[in-house]
């Protein structure tokens, strides 16, 4: 697993664990089952941003890309480009 | 001690949102101002609170305070919409904790309490009297404390707005649009000795609700109108929202507390419910100006939350967890905002996004129809698309026990099969 999904997860798992016994994995629904709402998900951008030296642009903010921590990732992936993916030990 | 003539944030207004959004930004470690006009506990109406709240308590740390308070919890509501009676449980929809009816002075003073307690500096009977500036570098406010009779200025990097009806900024501005498809007014009272409605429909005295939940109670009214009834530990508020003209023609010839007693107990099961019950001389409220929404709910310097960043029919109980999301909002704007100034317009893009498309999907459930060449089916639907299916399923449920859903339908139809509908006709209630 790429050190983005890896990140993902960890800060998931820990804003899951307010909800209770919900293992999150890389293909978990999470708007559908509940797991983050749109106040959540601005959360988790934020971190990611100063996680990862990013800017999400607005347009980026659409439930398609925050289904699963695997659109996640990938919409991060997108963003980071080429070279940095390859910094940070991805694909 | 004093205000200070200077902070990070100065909040407006110390009810749910104004109260969540300071609490959050004293617990990240930003100086926090909140004034408030009044002092509390203080009357407000919207005593209905949907079970999502407590998710926002459990935010502010908050919860065992609020269980502690030991407010009435609701299992549901029961809706006699044009004689149809249905149900709906929260039980249904995955919530493991109660919805709650709310004396608003006690909730609200709870959760101003609690920004006190998280470090937010209090100042009550302080009233915000107009922007000396506001801009990317921050805002400055005149205020008047009415303790001392003078006038203050205090310089903030970020304001928000939680002022509720007063609307400060929209006020100040002079950007308050009224809501034309929502000409309504609202009138309600406190009723001692009301019998209410329990599961099932069952109708119970007002000494069973310890042993027996009660249901919010809604009724249709008339051609367009509606009633809440719900009752509170020592007494039950009961509403009426009519139209402006009906008011009028059947209002002015009587007085104010004869037409609402009136319509009261000529409607059906509701005036079933209301017979022996006591309502206190002098004891009827009024709320004209009914629904509105301010032009902007973010600009440099500034955001809007709660009741003053739009007012929508409240039949469905969002008021005050809508409040407590946007003062999480803005919490996270103005905190994202201070780390990383560079992208503050982003941030403010987001929060206006957000909030916009809430107000709208509101909207959309308190209108049968709406304007399909505006951008608020479009809005209403981003933000649906955000909320869980079992949030999906109550909202469609509950938008379904009255003939307001077809817009919902419509709103939601179009992406994804109608989740199923998790209400139960009841024939009639059951008064024995």
């Amino acid at each position: 697993m790429d050190s983005l999904t890896q990140s993902i997860l960890t800060w998931l798992n820990e804003a899951a664990a307010k909800l209770g016994d919900v293992e999150i994995a890389a293909d978990t629904e999470l708007i559908e089952q509940g797991v983050l709402d749109s106040l959540e998900i601005l959360r988790l951008v934020s971190f990611l941003e100063e996680r990862f030296h990013l800017a999400v642009p607005v347009d980026e903010f659409v439930p398609e890309n925050f289904r699963t921590p695997a659109t996640i990732a990938a919409m991060m992936a997108r963003l980071q480009g080429p070279a940095v993916q390859a910094a940070a030990g991805g694909h | 001690m004093g205000i200070p003539a200077q902070t990070d944030i100065l909040v407006i207004g110390g009810g749910p949102a104004g109260s969540c959004a300071a609490t959050q930004l004293a617990r990240l470690g930003y100086a926090v101002v909140l004034v408030d006009k009044v002092r509390h506990p203080r009357e407000t109406v919207g005593e209905s609170i949907l079970p999502s709240a407590w998710k926002y308590f459990d935010l502010l740390g908050v919860t065992e305070r609020v269980e502690r308070e030991g407010f009435v919890k609701k299992a549901g509501g029961v809706v006699d919409w044009e004689n149809e009676v249905t149900q709906i449980s929260f039980r249904d929809f995955d919530y493991d904790r109660p919805g709650l009816h709310v004396e608003r002075a006690a909730l609200d003073h709870l959760l101003l309490d609690n920004a006190r307690n998280a470090g937010v500096q209090v100042f009550e009977n302080v009233k915000a009297e107009s922007f000396v500036a506001c801009g990317e570098q921050g805002a400055e406010i005149r205020l008047f404390d009415g303790a001392t009779k003078e006038y203050r200025s205090v310089s903030c990097r970020f304001l928000i707005d939680a002022s509720g009806q007063s609307s400060f900024v929209a006020q100040q501005l002079g950007a308050r649009k009224l809501d034309s498809d929502f000409r309504f007014v609202a009138l309600w009272g406190y009723f001692t000795g009301s019998r209410y409605v329990s599961a099932g429909g069952v109708v119970r005295p007002f000494e069973d609700i310890p042993r027996h939940a009660p249901m919010t109670f809604v009724s249709s009214l008339g051609n367009w109108g509606w009633a809440w009834h719900i009752p509170l530990r020592k007494n039950t508020s009961v509403g009426i929202v009519v139209p402006v003209e009906d008011y009028k023609q059947n209002g002015a010839e009587t007085s104010r507390e004869k037409y609402f007693l009136d319509t009261c107990l000529s409607t059906g099961n509701l005036g079933r419910l209301l017979e022996g019950a006591q309502l206190p001389a002098g004891g009827v409220r009024l709320m004209r100006d009914y629904s509105y929404a301010p032009e902007k709910i973010a600009g440099p310097g500034y955001f809007v939350v709660g009741d003053a960043s739009g007012f929508v029919d409240p039949i469905f109980s969002v008021g005050v967890v809508m409040a407590l999301y946007s003062g999480q909002l803005a919490a996270w704007a103005i905190d994202s905002s201070l780390r990383r100034p560079a992208q503050t317009p982003t941030y403010r893009t987001l929060f206006e996004t957000q909030m916009h498309g809430r107000y709208q999907l509101s909207r959309t459930m308190a209108l049968p129809t709406h304007d399909e060449t505006s951008e608020a089916p479009r809005a209403a639907k981003l933000y649906f698309d955000f909320i869980s299916k079992s949030e999906k399923e109550l909202m469609w449920s509950a938008a379904s026990m009255t003939t307001r859903s077809g817009n919902l339908l419509r709103t939601s139809g179009e992406s994804r099969v109608p989740p199923p509908l998790k209400r139960r006709n009841l024939q009639e209630l059951r008064f024995e």
